[in-house]
């Protein structure tokens, strides 16, 4: 019974949250989208129906959802009316599908130290949220799968961040984080074509290193990328980005 | 040398090898400040001397070569990433310690250490290449990295990332001169083209803006000022190639416009591989560096 309440009170505060972002377009003070805002190069396939695409560039409301703060931007949800919705409803169209896509996904814990909540950051057109917080790289979970000469493996967990698209520009170095917030390997991913091309890792000032070949994936579950490679004594590496930990191992952990 | 103690020291040797544990891995993740290169990693058992392992198994019959052949494939692997770690293999991780390749790997190891040059391990040699290898300090993997770095300590994340981003800016500016020159030779032919009423080389080597120009001048609208931008500049397999943000202001009437594309090309004499898109088809520019493995000195 106590279980119950409790979940109908968390559920009431996810509501008034909810409703707390619902803002007009009209009402915003932090200005007009562009097209080569940080965000949309992020998401080209969204950059694609906000300004390309007739039918949902055309719309009569177009609102996007992504989790913030700027380091859970890896996940996006865009919704487009013509007529049929309101503002409103629109937002809260986004900020579902950005909570459900995030939940589908899994939990977030093992990457980040901070708590990753969608929310509406544009709505036909302006910012709903203050430029300067919105992602001004590209962020996502990240997970090091390292299997070492006797067998065991280490799940390295925390958080990438690159300055750039991958596949768009030639070279792109990027940076992981750990859960603390400390950046403790970098590297750098350079393409050989559209999706595919080679890495190189290296973590703690060079004692851990490796390199290989990387291929970035689009779609279900997400978009992520996965680099699998190698360090100097031939051991397994894997890096997975974009993906939770959780999922990332099952999925690629097994080296 | 009995049989038992040779199972053992074979059983025993991904154990000796250890080059990090992922123990340690994890560790340094989490705690970065406890992996300093002077936090080293526990230190591997001091390796037997080849040599006297060799005599060891060697005096008293013939050399045992298939031990070692025949041991498990995880093993085999191991001593080629052994050899690999010691520069002395550079092919597969396969396990095949008779391939060409691992023989001639396995031959200059021994005869580094002054045995029989025979490219086929006894269980002592095998023990004392893979503890050698895990003596060998855990590297960055780019040799030019390996030279500057092998002096003194190495350069911390943030000291590398910022070297890095130090090195860009460096090769952005020594290819400012030639990219905007490259953009302003390709502004006068637009200008020129414009003040021509749509004749000269810039509508015959940019088909797409020839046709830009043509219906805006349709649309009653005429062409003011022309803005460039450098928007990629380096070097691409034909030669140097650029591209460039140009944006165009129109009007009509009291109507002020502005139209922005995105002009491509190889530098040449007249241009190369030329090609101009809207602004906002970045997919589509990209393709076309891609396409010509533009290696870029801009960004």
């Amino acid at each position: 019974m106590i279980r119950k309440l409790l979940l109908s009170a968390a559920f009431g505060l996810l509501t008034v949250a909810t409703g707390a972002w619902a803002q007009t377009a009209a009402q915003s003070p932090y200005g007009k989208v562009e097209r080569r805002d940080p965000i949309f190069l992020r998401f080209p396939a969204m950059a694609e129906r906000f300004w390309v695409r007739t039918e949902t560039m055309a719309a009569s409301h177009k609102s996007v959802a992504v989790p913030m703060p700027r380091q859970c931007a890896f996940v996006y949800a865009d919704t487009y009316t013509r007529n049929q919705m309101s503002e409103r409803e629109v937002q809260d169209m986004a900020l579902s599908s950005c909570s459900a896509k995030l939940n589908q996904l899994g939990p977030l814990g093992e990457n980040y130290s901070v708590d990753c909540q969608c929310k509406v950051v544009i709505s036909d057109g302006v910012y709903l949220v203050p430029r300067e917080s919105m992602p001004d790289q590209a962020y996502g979970p990240a997970s090091i799968f390292y299997r070492d000469d006797r067998g065991n493996v280490a799940r390295l967990n925390g958080v990438a961040r690159y300055g750039a698209l991958i596949g768009r520009d030639r070279s792109v170095t990027f940076s992981v984080d750990n859960p603390r917030g400390e950046t403790v390997c970098d590297g750098t991913f350079t393409n050989d074509g559209p999706h595919t091309g080679r890495f190189s890792l290296n973590c703690f000032n060079g004692r851990f290193a490796g390199k290989g070949t990387y291929e970035s994936r689009v779609g279900n579950p997400n978009d992520h990328i996965v680099a699998r490679g190698q360090t100097a004594h031939g051991q397994p590496v894997t890096m997975v980005i974009g993906l939770p930990s959780q999922l990332a191992a099952s999925t690629y952990g097994s080296l | 040398m009995p049989r038992w103690l040779l199972a053992a020291l074979v059983a025993l040797m991904p154990a000796l090898a250890l080059a990090q544990s992922a123990g340690e891995v994890e560790r340094c993740f989490q705690n970065p400040g406890s992996c300093s290169p002077s936090a080293s990693a526990p230190a591997p058992a001091p390796p037997p001397a080849p040599a006297a392992s060799a005599a060891a198994t060697g005096h008293a019959r013939a050399p045992d070569y298939a031990t070692v052949l025949n041991s498990p494939e995880p093993d085999r692997r191991k001593l080629q990433e052994s050899l690999r770690t010691l520069d002395k293999y550079s092919g597969p991780i396969d396990g095949d310690l008779q391939s060409d390749a691992t023989t001639k790997g396995i031959r200059d190891w021994q005869k580094g250490h002054g045995l029989a040059a025979t490219g086929k391990l006894t269980p002592g040699e095998a023990v004392a290449l893979n503890n050698e290898a895990a003596k060998a300090p855990i590297r960055r993997l780019d040799p030019s990295a390996q030279v500057a770095a092998a002096p003194a300590a190495p350069p911390s994340n943030a000291d590398a990332l910022k070297a890095l981003r130090t090195r860009l800016a460096e090769r952005r500016k020594a290819a400012e001169p030639k990219a905007n020159a490259a953009v302003q030779s390709l502004v006068a032919d637009l200008k020129a083209y414009v003040a021509a009423d749509g004749k000269g080389p810039a509508g015959e080597q940019f088909a797409a803006f020839a046709k830009w120009y043509a219906d805006t001048k349709a649309a009653g609208r005429t062409v003011g000022d022309i803005k460039p931008a450098v928007e990629d500049y380096g070097d691409a397999r034909a030669g140097a190639a650029a591209t460039a943000e140009v944006s165009f202001e129109t009007k009509q009437g009291d109507e002020n416009g502005t139209q922005c594309l995105v002009f491509a090309w190889v530098e040449a004499s007249p241009r190369k591989d030329t090609e101009a898109f809207s602004c906002d088809d970045v997919a589509a520019v990209e393709k076309w560096k891609t396409e010509r493995a533009l290696r870029s000195a801009w960004r």
